[in-house]
C-alpha cells in the first residue's frame, strides 16, 4: 500500500508540477493568443508589443481546428483574448459559433481595407496569399495561361496537379468562386478541372511545386508562399525547385486571383478586450506588418507596407474582388460539391 | 454465487468495476449519438464518399494484412529454425522499425520520392527520368506492413520457441520431410500467433490517421475527421465510426472462425530448437532479405533523417524543446504505469473470482485498442465536459472563483485516453505472464495469513516481473508515438515530441521534423534495447 | 469435534455439483487421510478448508469458529489453516529462510529466527536456510514446505498428495518422517492419497471418498 502511494504521489506530483511551469501564468495586464501560426519572428513581434505596451502576451499554438473546438469546449472559462487563423473560411466558421465578438477600431478601419475585415468587425485580415498557378516555364509558356476557368481547355488534359480537395485552401478557393460565378458555373469548372488531374490528389502544396518538375504535371495550383518557403528552405533541392518554376497571378483581366488571409478575431468572452485589440492593431500597423507578413512569406494587407523582394519579384496583383467573409459563407456549400463532382 | 462477489469485494474488483464503468460511460455517451436521426451530411457521405471509404479500407487491410503477415512470419521463422552469420544481432533488430511511427516513415519516403528526393535525383543522374509514385494506397500498404509488421514477428517468434519440443518430436517422425513439417505442424500452431500479429497490425491501420490524410488515401480513419472538422458533423463522424467498429469485430472473430472449434495449444516443456546450419549461398539469400527488411523498415528512414538533422539540429536544441522532452516522458511514465496498474488489478481481479460481472468487466475494459483513436478523443472529451459541469459545485466550493473545465483542460483527459486505449496491449503481456506463473504462488501466499495486497507485492510482482516490463515497454512505445488522441486532447500548449512532429511535417517543414522524430525514435530504440538485452533473472521461476 | 464440515455443496461449474451434501469431522490432534480417486473432490475440500473456494452451502468449523456458513465467510488469510501443496509452491524468488519468513509477517525479527530455527530443527534442514527453492531436491522442498506451513502455528494442516511427485524407494523413508515430524509438532492434520498403504501407514483416520456423480 505504502508503495503505491508512493508512486502515485511521486507521478501526480512530478505531472503538477510539469504542468505549472509549463502553463500559462496569467498576471494582471495579459493578453492570451490562440495562434495557428508558429514562426520565431511572431515571438519577437511579441516581446516588441510587451516592451511598448508592457502588456504580456502568452501564445497558444495549435492547429486551427484544434482551437476552433477548444474554445468550443472551453465556453466562457477561456483564457483565450484573441483567436489567429490562417483562413477566412475557419474564422467565419469561429464567427457562427458564436465565439468571437465585433470590436471597433479607427485604427484598424485605417490599417486594413474593407474586403479583408469581416462584415461585422469580428475579425481582422493581417496577411494575404494568393492561390496561383506554378508553371515549368520549359513546358509552358505565359501567354497560354490566363484564367483558372481556361484550364479547362482540353489542352491542358493530364496537366494539372493540385492537392486534395478537402483540403481548406481548396475549399476556400472554390467558395470564392461559388461567391462570384454562382452554383452552376462552379460545378461546371470543378468537373472539367478534374478532367485534366494528371494524378489523383495528393502530397502537400510543396508535393504539386515538385511534381511539376519531375514531369508528372506543368502547371500547379498552389498557394504563393510555398514557393516563398522553398526559395528559403534549408534543403538546397527545394530551393532549385522553387528557382526554376515560375509564378503566374490567373484572371487579371476578370474577376482577379482568389486570395485567403491570415486574420485575428476578439474572443466573445475575452477577459482582455482591450489588450487584444491593442495587440491587433500593433500588428496591422506598419512597423509591423512586414516582419508578420515576411515571416511566412505573405503579402501585408496595410496597403502603406510593401511585401517582401521575392514578393516583389512576381510582379503586382489584383486580387478577387469579394469580402472574404464570403469563403467562409460558402465553405460547406464548397465542400458538398467538390465531393459530388469528384475532386478527391 | 453472489457469496463470491461479497467476498471479492477489495483493491481489486473496486478498482476494475470503477474503471470498467468509467470506460463505459464515456463510450455509451459518444455512440448513444447513433441514435439520433442522420443528418444531411451523413446522406451525402453515403451516396458519394461510403463507397470508396469502404473500398480503400479493404484494399489497406488485406494487403498490409497479407504483406505484414508474410515479411514477420518469415523473418520470425528465419530466425528460429536456421542458424546464419549475424542471426543474434537480426534477432533483436528486426523489432526495430517498431520505434518508428508509420506517419514518420511516410513523411521522410515521400519526400525521398519526390522530385527533390534522394531517389528521383539518383534515377535521374543515371538518366532515367522515372518517377515513383508512393503516395498512394500502395504506398500506404508498404510503409504500413514494414514498419508494423514486428508485432507478427515477435508474436510467431514466441510461438515457435514455446512449441519447440514439439517440432523437434515431430521432426523425428516425420524425418527429412521439412514441407510436411511446415504446413502440417509449425502452420497450424503458429496460426494464432500469426493472426494475432496481423490482428495488431490492422488495429494499428485503421487507427493511423497520419499516413492516409498525407498520402491522400480515404480510408475511415480519414473519413472519420474529415466528417469532423471539413464538414462539421460529429454525428455522422459517429457512424463512421461505428462502422469501423463492426469491421474490428469481424476481424477479431476472423481467426476463431477459420479454427473452428480446434484448439491448438500445447503446454509442454520447451527446449532449445536445434538451429539448422545452411550453406553459403542460401546464407546470403537469408541475410539480404532480412537486412532489405530492416533497411526499409527502419535503415533508410533513420539515415535520411539523420542528414536531416544534421542540416536543421538548431530546431532540437532550444529551450522549449526540452520542455517537450521532459513532457512527453513525464506523461508517457505517466500513463504508463497507470495503465499497467491497472490491468493488474483488472487481471487478479478476474483471476480470483469468475463471474459475469467479471467477464463484463474484462470485455468492457479491452475494448480501447479497437476503437480509433480519433473516436476514443471525441468521446472522452464529451465525457470530461459533463463531469465538469457535474463537479463544478464542489470546485466551487474549494475555490471560490475556480474554472468550470478543470479535468477537461487538464492532462487528466489525456491519461484517461491513454489508458483506454493501451490498456489491452498491457493486458496481454501481464496475462500471459500470469498464465505461465499460474495461480499457486498467489494461494500458498494467502494460506500463510498474507494479505492481498501484501501477496500482490511480495509475491506477484516479484515473479511476473518479466512480463510487466514487456508490458510497461510496450505500452510506453506505443504512448510516447500515439497522435490523433494526443492531438485532440493536449491541454493548451502542451506539446509532446509527436505533436511537435506532425506539426512540423503538416507545415511542409520534413527536414525539420527529423530531429523531434529522430528523439522518438532513439528512446524507442533504447527500450527494445533494454528488453532484448536484459539478463533473465537470475533466480530461476519453476 | 475439532474440524468439521457439515453438508456442503460445491460446484465449478454451474449445475455440475462436485461435493453434494458432503460432511466430516475430525478429532483435535488426528491425522486423517482422505482416500479417493482421481478427480473425486480430494483437493476441493482442502480448498474449501483454507478458504481458497467458496461452497454453494453448508458450514465450515475449524476450533469451534466458523470459517463459513450461510452469512459467514473468512478469507484464506484471516483462516487459521496451513496447507502443503502438491508441488509446494515454495516461492522461486524467496530463499528457504524468507520462504518462511514470509508467513510470519508482524512479529519481531528475533522471534522470526527462533521459529525459522524451530522448524528447519524439525524438518531437519537447518543447512538449507540460505538457499534458493531450485536448490533443493524434490523431497527438501517438500519438507520446507512444511516448515512453512508450520511456522505460522496453524489449528489444523491440510496436505495434498504428500507423495505424489516423490519416487518410490524414498516414499516409504518420507513417510515415516512426515509422521514423525507432525507427531512432534502436534497437529490436527488432513492429508490426501489415492494410495491406501499410505492411509493405513500414517493415519489415525481414514476418510474414504466415493465420486458423488
Ligand atoms: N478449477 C476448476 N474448474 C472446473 N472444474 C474443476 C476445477 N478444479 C477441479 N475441477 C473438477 O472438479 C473435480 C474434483 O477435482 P479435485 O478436487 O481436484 O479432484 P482430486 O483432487 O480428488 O483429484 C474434478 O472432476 C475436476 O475435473
Ligand atoms: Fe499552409
Ligand atoms: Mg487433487
Amino acid at each position: 500500500m505504502k508503495k503505491i502511494l508512493l508512486f502515485l504521489s511521486v507521478f501526480t506530483t512530478m505531472v503538477i508540477l510539469t504542468g505549472c511551469t509549463l502553463g500559462t501564468s496569467e498576471g494582471d495586464n495579459t493578453v492570451t493568443v490562440y495562434s495557428e501560426r508558429h514562426y520565431d519572428t511572431d515571438q519577437l513581434l511579441f516581446d516588441q508589443f510587451e516592451q511598448e505596451t508592457g502588456i504580456k502576451v502568452n501564445v497558444v499554438k495549435a492547429s486551427a481546428d484544434e482551437l476552433i473546438n477548444k474554445l468550443e469546449t472551453e465556453g466562457e472559462d477561456t483564457s483565450a483574448d484573441l483567436l489567429i487563423i490562417s483562413d477566412a473560411g475557419r474564422l467565419h466558421l469561429a464567427k457562427e459559433k458564436d465565439l468571437l465578438q465585433s470590436i471597433s477600431s479607427e485604427t484598424l478601419e485605417d490599417n486594413i481595407p474593407s474586403n479583408y475585415q469581416d462584415a461585422d468587425n469580428q475579425w481582422f485580415g493581417l496577411t494575404k496569399r494568393a492561390r496561383v498557378l506554378v508553371y515549368h516555364p520549359d513546358r509552358v509558356s505565359v501567354d497560354e495561361l490566363s484564367t483558372y476557368e481556361s484550364l479547362l481547355d482540353s489542352k491542358w488534359a493530364n496537366r494539372i496537379v493540385v492537392r486534395s480537395g478537402s483540403n481548406i485552401y481548396n475549399q476556400s478557393l472554390i467558395a470564392s468562386f461559388i461567391a462570384i460565378n454562382g452554383e452552376e458555373e462552379t460545378r461546371t469548372f470543378i468537373n472539367g478541372l478534374v478532367n485534366n488531374f494528371s494524378r489523383d490528389p495528393e502530397g502537400n502544396d510543396r508535393d504539386q511545386a515538385k511534381a511539376v518538375m519531375a514531369g508528372i504535371a506543368d502547371i500547379a495550383i498552389m498557394n504563393t508562399y510555398y514557393m516563398g518557403k522553398m526559395a528559403n528552405s534549408s534543403d538546397p533541392y527545394e530551393v532549385e525547385v522553387a528557382n526554376k518554376l515560375k509564378v503566374f497571378f490567373p484572371n487579371q483581366e476578370t474577376t482577379g486571383t482568389h486570395i485567403n488571409i491570415s486574420a485575428a478575431g476578439v474572443t466573445k468572452h475575452s477577459e482582455n478586450k482591450e489588450n487584444a485589440i491593442k495587440l491587433i492593431e500593433f500588428l496591422s500597423s506598419i512597423e509591423a506588418q512586414s516582419t508578420f507578413a515576411n515571416a511566412n512569406y505573405e503579402y501585408p494587407v496595410n496597403p502603406n507596407v510593401e511585401p517582401a523582394d521575392l514578393l516583389k519579384s512576381w510582379g503586382d496583383f489584383i486580387a478577387q474582388d469579394i469580402n472574404l467573409t464570403q469563403l467562409g459563407v460558402y465553405s460547406s456549400q464548397a465542400a458538398i460539391i467538390m465531393d459530388e463532382e469528384g475532386w478527391k | 454465487m453472489i457469496k463470491k462477489h461479497i467476498k471479492s469485494l477489495n483493491l481489486f474488483s473496486i478498482i476494475s468495476i470503477i474503471s470498467a464503468i468509467l470506460i463505459m460511460m464515456a463510450l455509451i455517451n459518444m455512440f448513444s449519438n447513433i441514435l439520433s436521426p442522420p443528418s444531411d451530411t451523413w446522406y451525402h457521405i453515403k451516396n458519394y464518399l461510403l463507397a470508396e471509404y469502404l473500398k480503400n479500407t479493404f484494399i489497406l487491410i488485406f494487403f498490409t494484412g497479407l504483406l505484414s503477415g508474410f515479411l514477420g512470419f518469415m523473418s520470425a521463422y528465419i530466425v528460429t529454425f536456421y542458424e546464419f552469420k549475424g542471426r543474434k544481432l537480426f534477432s533483436w533488430i528486426l523489432i526495430l522499425p517498431l520505434a518508428l511511427p508509420s506517419y514518420i516513415a511516410a513523411f521522410i519516403y515521400s519526400d525521398m520520392f519526390s522530385y527533390t528526393g534522394i531517389f528521383s535525383r539518383t534515377l535521374r543522374s543515371i538518366g532515367i527520368n522515372k518517377y515513383i509514385d508512393i503516395m498512394s494506397i500502395s504506398g500506404a500498404i508498404v510503409i504500413f506492413s514494414f514498419t508494423l509488421y514486428p508485432y507478427v514477428y515477435m508474436l510467431v517468434k514466441s510461438s515457435l520457441s514455446k512449441n519447440s519440443s514439439l517440432f523437434i518430436e515431430n521432426a523425428k517422425l516425420l524425418k527429412a520431410k521439412p514441407l510436411r513439417i511446415f504446413t502440417k505442424i509449425v502452420l497450424p500452431l503458429t496460426r494464432p500467433a500469426l493472426f494475432g500479429g496481423v490482428l495488431l497490425v490492422l488495429l494499428e491501420t485503421l487507427n493511423d490517421y497520419g499516413v492516409v490524410r498525407y498520402f491522400g488515401v480515404r480510408v475511415f480513419s480519414y473519413a472519420i475527421f474529415d466528417s469532423w472538422f471539413r464538414l462539421g458533423d460529429l454525428t455522422s463522424a459517429v457512424r463512421l465510426s461505428a462502422i469501423v467498429l463492426i469491421i474490428v469485430f469481424i476481424l477479431v472473430n476472423l481467426e476463431k472462425i477459420l479454427r473452428g472449434r480446434k484448439k491448438y495449444t500445447a503446454n509442454v516443456k520447451t527446449k532449445p530448437i536445434i538451429k539448422k546450419q545452411v550453406n553459403r549461398y542460401f546464407e546470403i539469400l537469408i541475410i539480404a532479405f532480412l537486412s532489405i527488411i530492416i533497411l526499409v523498415g527502419f535503415g533508410i528512414p533513420v539515415t535520411q533523417m539523420i542528414f536531416n538533422f544534421v542540416r536543421t539540429y538548431q530546431v532540437i536544441f532550444e529551450l522549449e524543446m526540452i520542455y517537450i522532452i521532459i513532457n512527453t516522458v513525464t506523461i508517457s511514465l505517466f500513463a504508463t504505469v497507470l495503465t499497467v496498474f491497472i490491468s493488474v488489478m483488472i487481471i487478479n481481479y478476474s483471476r480470483l473470482s469468475n463471474s459475469k460481472l467479471t467477464r463484463a468487466v474484462l470485455r468492457i475494459t479491452s475494448i480501447g485498442y479497437a476503437i480509433p483513436g480519433a473516436v476514443i478523443a471525441v468521446s472522452v472529451l464529451i465525457f470530461f465536459v459533463d463531469v465538469d459541469n457535474l463537479l463544478y459545485p464542489i470546485y466551487k466550493l474549494i475555490d471560490g472563483d475556480s474554472k468550470k473545465l478543470v479535468l477537461t483542460t487538464s492532462l487528466a483527459m489525456l491519461t484517461f485516453a491513454y489508458v483506454i486505449r493501451f490498456l489491452t496491449i498491457s493486458f496481454n503481456s501481464v496475462e500471459s505472464i500470469y498464465d505461465k506463473v499460474g495461480i499457486k504462488y498467489t494461494e500458498a501466499a494467502y494460506t500463510l495469513k498474507s494479505s492481498k495486497l501484501r501477496t500482490l507485492f511480495k509475491i506477484d510482482i516479484p515473479l511476473i516481473k518479466e512480463g510487466l516490463i514487456a508490458a510497461f515497454i510496450i505500452v510506453f512505445i506505443d504512448v510516447i508515438k500515439e497522435l490523433p488522441l494526443t492531438l485532440i486532447l493536449r491541454p493548451t500548449n502542451y506539446d509532446t515530441i509527436a505533436t511537435r512532429v506532425y506539426t512540423y511535417a503538416n507545415d511542409e517543414m520534413i527536414q525539420e521534423a527529423s530531429g523531434p522524430a529522430l528523439i522518438i525514435i532513439l528512446i524507442c530504440t533504447l527500450m527494445i534495447y533494454y528488453v532484448t538485452h536484459r539478463k533473465r533473472g537470475g533466480k530461476n521461476v519453476r | 469435534m475439532y474440524v468439521k464440515l457439515n453438508n456442503i455443496n460445491f460446484e465449478y461449474v454451474k449445475n455440475n455439483l462436485i461435493l453434494d451434501d458432503f460432511s466430516l469431522e475430525i478429532k483435535k490432534g488426528d491425522i486423517a487421510a482422505l482416500i479417493g480417486n482421481s478427480g473425486s473432490g480430494k483437493s476441493t475440500i482442502l480448498r474449501i478448508l483454507s478458504g481458497l473456494e467458496t461452497p454453494i452451502s453448508g458450514e465450515v468449523i475449524v476450533n469451534d469458529q466458523i470459517l463459513f456458513n450461510t452469512k459467514i465467510s473468512i478469507n484464506p488469510e484471516k483462516r487459521n489453516v496451513g496447507m502443503v501443496f502438491q508441488d509446494y509452491a515454495l516461492f522461486p524468488h524467496l530463499s528457504v529462510k524468507k520462504n518462511i519468513y514470509f508467513g510470519l509477517h508482524g512479529k519481531t525479527k528475533d522471534e522470526k529466527d527462533k521459529i525459522v530455527n524451530d522448524v528447519l530443527e524439525l524438518v531437519n534442514l537447518k543447512h538449507k536456510i540460505n538457499n534458493y527453492p531450485y536448490e533443493l531436491s524434490g523431497g527438501e522442498q517438500q519438507r520446507i514446505a512444511l516448515a512453512r506451513s508450520l511456522a505460522t502455528n496453524p489449528d489444523v494442516l491440510l496436505l495434498d498428495e504428500p507423495f505424489s511427485n516423490l519416487d518410490a524407494n524414498l516414499k516409504k523413508q518420507i513417510r515415516k518422517e512426515l509422521k514423525q515430524i507432525i507427531k512432534k509438532a502436534d497437529i490436527t492434520c488432513i492429508f490426501v492419497t489415492h494410495d491406501i498403504e499410505d492411509a493405513n501407514d500414517i493415519a489415525d483416520e481414514i476418510i474414504n471418498l466415493k465420486k458423488t456423480s
